[in-house]
């Protein structure tokens, strides 16, 4: 069967291209992945530095880890690619399944001659999954290729960001790039086995007649797979509730992929019916095309269906993610807002002390400083380094105006320590219980916890320190940034100026609120950069879904064509009609997809409304305009430039043979 | 009935499709016996049944009611593996078009039926077929570079290569010209004849059936009557007053 599948694989290339993109697109990441992973692991091997920690709690046991600092380890680059080389896996199921099941559909009547002639269904399936192996066989070989070719490339792109602080070698690439395109050939076959079932089901006497009937609407487990999607997306929506953005923002994250499971899933019976919708307020403009258009999504919905789901994916999902980025930002920028006092910022250089010379300046109030620290607590099973500074609790709470939820941190004296809200909540401390934590030079400290204060984002660290214990035990305990507060009835303004004249050209001195709005635009700016090489091959994955369905869809209506020229349709009569197939069909998607970000963005911005006094929400129109315009040109142009082609050898003529 | 003069045998057959327009009978009641090594015709106007008889006689469709059998087997009662390899085994099929796989040479497709038996079959076996079918040198070929009579007789000799019992063709000149139909008629004749196979054929066509033994005419679902020996003339003659 095997020779078969090749020879069927060799001769119908087209219908497998987007297989084998997605195949080969999936095996480079995941090889990339795999090859950073490798990188890392070899560097930490070689670069025995670090911190050796007992690690107890969590049901782990009593275990000891090796901990870098962040600015030593490579963990960020294999986290950031293995995230993005689990969403391609996804993604190539997907781009797999529905190359697949055209595949299937396209061939219905030669399948039928195989069971004819004595073909088990059994052996009909093995074929399908032949196809399969070979187009991935062939994918996982060009993306493993790639991959070793850009592995250097990626290596020195990453060396130096927030994600690998140092150069990472290449690594040997047998064994990631093995092990990278066995999981590429394993996630084909997953994607590919749903249609050889289906296959497998079609009967020897479809060989005897011409079926071009869609297949049902709805079949029982797109009904289970719907119904559960929708019903899990209707549940987590209950929990985004005002009060806690924190389960807020996982719901949100969840909600649209959930959603879009099911929605794709029932997409047969809703994109026609709001397809239909577009095509009632645009169908003037169309003419006979837009009639037939209009007539096509709503008999064909399986088709239908299809073409919509990757819009409908990529619009909800990465339409809500960059809202709640935006969102999530507005609320760093409140918080930090809310939790400041009118004060200027200084910033050092991190060898200068400067915090006698602040106080000398005439007309300064506070002079509060923050000295940086790491440290790892080692009681919840696992040992991850948390940002920490040392503080004097007296200046800390009079250069801002804190929320202190629990505790008072005027006893963050001695073996003591405090912690935000959501650290506090994440790890599971109460207030009083005993904190076993790391610091970086080794020691090893068992701390009271005394306050649990409000999250403030820059303003405010995850875990606050006795300033005592960090000079004690950070070698380079120099003040990073200082908060200066004006002596009652002396102007910020002012005060400005004579600190510049201070400090010379050792700092920077800007406005509380100023800096909080350059940390903020820093980290939207940085969240940007994670959304886009997360969503970029997400997106890229979708396009390849739309062509690829457009393209064989156009390639099978060969004969709908021919039937139209026969009738009389021009061939930019016909263009026409399948340009307004595809705009309906992407409309309608972007209605739905856009439907539910819209829900979640309102529901997700009355939870952080609660947290927070005033906080403005910006919405990023130009991501999201931008999402759905690419769309809609894409979809657009995927269906006309096949059937360009296809109509060229589609004259009326053609008719009369075959 | 005896089973072993028949190579098939449907006893009471009754075909009723359901659909959303009230159910339609296919076939009514039809009872008859195929003798063994004999060649038949299937005759009637559109809609009398005679592709359903003939799906039902290969057990490709199941009758509402009614059995097939062939020799001593009763297909309703294989089960669907059972059935397809029985099919494999004791029956060939030759219909109008796309007969063919169309990623397989001539010579491939001619082996598959073998091939998917779990054989391995001996190109000298193949080669006969392909000769006996005058393709002698089109083995390499893939379908799309033969003509359509060409194809034809390749879908013939893959129905011969596994030796069946029984050979049912649909409309099998339905697509050709007369020339290269009076070919394709010609094999058919001569797996009767010198193969000893029992040839069940639906057609349309006079001139293809005046090739059969008996024709067999329906109409509405049953069988309106059968004629032996008989010319194309007094077969077209037969068809007209059925269709009037």
């Amino acid at each position: 069967m095997l020779q078969i599948s090749r020879r069927t694989v060799r001769q119908n290339w087209a219908l497998y291209v987007g297989c084998f993109i997605a195949v080969a697109a999936g095996v480079l990441l995941l090889g990339l992945a795999a090859d950073a992973i490798a990188a890392g692991n070899a560097y930490t091997h070689d670069h025995p530095g670090g911190l050796v920690v007992t690690v107890t709690g969590d049901g782990m046991g009593r275990h000891t880890e090796r901990y870098l600092p962040e600015d030593e380890s490579p963990e960020g680059l294999m986290a950031l690619l293995g995230m993005v080389s689990g969403i391609c896996g996804f993604m190539t199921i997907f781009v797999v399944a529905s190359t697949f099941a055209f595949v299937v559909a396209a061939r219905r009547r030669e399948l039928g001659l195989l069971r004819l002639v004595g073909a088990t269904p059994r052996q009909v399936r093995r074929m399908i999954l032949g196809e399969a192996l070979t187009v991935a066989v062939a994918a996982a070989l060009a993306g493993s290729l790639l991959a070793y070719a850009l592995t250097p490339a990626m290596l020195d792109l990453a060396a130096g960001t927030e994600f690998s602080p140092m150069k990472l070698d290449p690594p040997s690439p047998w064994i990631p790039l093995l092990i990278a395109s066995d999981i590429g050939v394993a996630v084909a076959l997953l994607g590919a086995s749903l249609s050889s079932r289906r296959a497998a089901k079609v009967a020897p006497i479809d060989a005897l007649r011409e079926s071009a009937t869609e297949p049902p609407r709805l079949t029982v487990s797109r009904v289970i797979f719907g119904l559960l999607g929708l019903g899990g997306a209707g549940t987590m929506i209950a929990f985004i509730q005002p009060g806690n953005f924190e389960v807020a923002i996982a719901m949100a994250i969840f909600v649209p992929i959930v959603f879009v499971i099911g929605m794709v899933a029932l997409a047969p019976v809703f994109v026609p019916l709001v397809a239909r919708l577009w095509g009632l307020v645009l169908g003037r403009l169309a003419g006979v095309p837009g009639y037939l258009a209009d007539r096509n999504v709503w008999v064909s919905p399986r088709r239908t269906g299809s073409l919509a789901a990757p819009i409908l994916a990529i619009c909800a999902i990465a339409g809500t993610l960059s809202i709640m980025m935006s969102f999530i930002g507005d609320l760093t920028y409140a918080q930090g807002l809310q939790a400041s006092r009118p004060s200027l910022v200084v910033t050092g250089d991190g060898e200068h002390d400067l915090t006698a010379d602040l106080r000398g300046v005439e007309g300064v109030g506070v002079v509060d400083a923050t000295i940086p620290a790491e440290v790892v607590p080692t009681d919840r099973g696992s040992a991850d380094g948390t940002a920490a500074e040392g503080i004097d609790p007296a200046t800390f709470q009079a250069a801002r105006r804190l929320d202190i939820e629990q505790g008072s941190l005027d006893q963050l004296t001695g073996n003591s320590l405090a912690m935000i809200d959501s650290v506090a909540s994440d790890n599971g401390y109460r207030l009083g219980e005993t904190v076993r934590l790391s610091l970086l030079d080794g020691t090893s400290k068992t701390l009271k916890l005394v306050a649990i204060v409000a999250d403030a984002p820059s303003l405010v660290p995850d875990v606050m320190l006795p300033k005592a214990m960090v000079d004690a035990h950070v070698s380079s305990a120099t003040p990073e940034r200082w908060l200066v507060l004006p002596a009652s009835g002396v102007g910020l303004g002012e005060l400005a100026g004579d600190v510049r004249a201070a400090v010379g050209t050792s700092a920077t001195v800007e406005s509380t609120s100023a800096w909080l709005q350059a940390e903020s635009e820093d980290f939207r700016r940085s969240n940007n950069r994670a959304l886009v090489v997360l969503l970029g091959p997400t997106g890229a994955y979708a396009g390849i879904a739309i062509v690829n369905t457009l393209l064989v869809g156009s390639l099978r209506r060969r004969r709908e064509f021919v039937a139209g020229r026969l009738l009389g349709a021009t061939p930019r009569q016909i263009r026409r009609m399948i340009g307004w197939e595809s705009a309906l069909v992407s409309l309608a998607a972007l209605t739905i997809g856009g439907g539910i970000t819209a829900a979640v963005a309102l529901l997700a911005r009355r939870a952080m409304m609660t947290d927070v006094d005033a906080v403005t929400t910006t919405v990023p129109w130009l991501t999201l305009v931008g999402i759905a315009i690419v769309s809609v040109v894409l979809a657009v142009a995927a269906a006309l430039i096949p059937a360009t082609r296809v109509l060229r050898d589609a004259q009326p003529s053609a008719a009369t043979v075959d | 009935m005896e089973t072993n003069t028949h190579a098939v045998v449907i006893d009471r057959l009754t075909k009723t499709y359901r659909s959303k327009a009230g159910s339609v009978p296919a076939l009514r009641d039809v009872t008859y016996a195929f003798p063994r090594g004999s060649f038949t015709a299937v005759m009637g106007p559109s809609g009398s049944g005679k592709s359903t008889l003939l799906q039902c006689a290969a057990g490709l469709d199941r009758p509402t009611s009614g059995r097939v059998l062939l020799g001593d087997t009763d297909l309703s009662t294989l089960n669907p593996a059972r059935l397809t390899k029985l099919r494999r085994a004791r029956m060939g099929f030759v219909f109008q078009a796309y007969n063919l796989l169309p990623s397989l040479s001539a010579y491939e497709n001619v082996a598959l039926p073998l091939r998917l038996a779990g054989a391995r079959p001996q190109r000298k076996e193949i080669r006969d077929v392909l000769h006996r079918v005058g393709l002698s040198d089109m083995g390499r070929r893939r379908p799309a570079e033969l003509s359509g009579g060409q194809q034809q007789r390749v879908a013939v000799a893959r129905a011969l290569a596994t030796k069946p019992e029984v050979l049912f063709a649909d409309e099998p000149t339905g697509a050709l010209d007369t020339g290269t139909s009076r070919q394709i008629m010609g094999l058919l004749q001569q797996a009767k004849e010198q193969g000893g196979q029992t040839v069940v054929m639906v057609t349309h066509d006079p001139s293809a059936a005046a090739y059969a033994d008996i024709v067999v005419f329906l109409e509405d679902g049953q069988i309106a009557g059968t004629l032996r020996g008989a010319g194309a003339g007094e077969i077209a003659a037969a068809m007209s007053e059925l269709e009037n």
